[in-house]
């Protein structure tokens, strides 16, 4: 998209202006879905956060200051939106949740006869508060600071918190490989 | 020794510090990329979700900026009846009795400004943790 065109519906968006305001958000509605769905790895939930996050966004956009992205905007409320959520659901009914909502995405590959690969899985398995620093900082490049701040707690923690994931997600990784070599050994 | 005393002492040992930060993170990325990088890609092509009209966006603006006007509508009134309550109760209290009136005042104030010195102080907090 023109980056000047954007930038015109932002000004008038700003100024609550109706028909800017929803070509912006017709406009990353894609990247949003995409975004949320990567984070929760739950098409539902994923749906209904990027509907959350657009109300939000539009009670709340006479207060965007224009320093970032419009998009990055967007995926920091719906960021916020899904941890709060997180934080109110027990983590009993969460990894429910969590484990029927990847059942569904494996089926669904499996009725379009694609791969469900084992690294989607590992990352799907591992806890929310690691998936999304981790997404933000390796996929969609955010900077440390950022992802502190979005996440509200200390940079050291977005650090540690990077660096002991990935450890982690390799070390399952590894593990599911060796299992596969197993399995396939003849005895 | 602080650690901040120490980097000022000792730059070279900040910048091989910054380097080797750098090539880790250069190095996680790569693994990053070779682990997940190909797979979330084509997570990303196989989900593309159908795009609404522009006409269902603008409903939605339009909708949502109406009950929001609503709402503030409503918040403003509810305000007002609440601080004409306040004021007339103030007012009954300055007539009846002077020291009543000074107390509730002071501890209004008192209660003010305890609640913006603990809102600065965990912003301070926020910001000296970052």
């Amino acid at each position: 998209m023109d980056v000047n065109l954007e930038e015109q519906w932002i000004a008038k968006a700003v100024r609550n202006d109706p028909e800017s305001l929803a070509c912006l958000l017709q406009h990353n509605y894609t990247f949003l879905y995409k975004y949320m769905l990567k984070v929760t790895m739950n098409r539902a939930l994923a749906e209904d956060l990027v509907q959350e996050t657009m109300l939000k966004a539009i009670e709340n956009i006479s207060t965007f200051q224009r320093k970032s992205k419009f998009s990055t905007w967007l995926i920091s409320i719906g960021t916020r939106l899904y941890l709060d959520g997180m934080r109110k659901q027990r983590v009993e009914r969460r990894w429910q949740e969590q484990e029927q909502a990847l059942r569904s995405m494996r089926f669904e590959a499996a009725m379009r006869q694609e791969d469900w690969p084992d690294a989607l899985d590992a990352l799907a398995r591992v806890g929310y508060d690691i998936r999304i620093p981790i997404l933000l900082k390796y996929y969609y490049g955010y900077a440390y600071e950022e992802i502190a701040d979005w996440l509200d707690i200390p940079l050291g923690t977005v650090k540690s918190r990077i660096h002991n994931g990935l450890k982690q997600l390799r070390k399952e990784l590894q593990g599911n490989d060796e299992q596969a070599e197993a399995s396939v050994k003849p005895i | 020794m602080t650690n901040k005393l120490r980097r000022l002492l000792n730059p070279s040992e900040t910048s091989e510090r910054a380097q080797h930060e750098t090539e880790e993170q250069a190095k996680a990325q790569t693994e990053f990329d070779e682990l997940f990088g190909k797979h979330l890609t084509a997570m990303d092509d196989r989900h593309s979700p159908v795009v609404p009209e522009a006409k269902m966006f603008l409903g939605m603006v339009e909708e949502q900026q109406k009950s929001l006007k609503k709402k503030l509508w409503r918040d403003l009134t509810l305000l007002w009846l609440i601080g004409c309550f306040a004021a007339s109760g103030i007012v009954l209290l300055l007539v009846n009795d002077i020291r009543w009136f000074a107390g509730v005042q002071i501890a209004t104030l008192a209660g003010s400004l305890i609640f913006l010195a603990r809102i600065s102080i965990r912003r301070v907090k926020q910001k000296w943790m970052n």
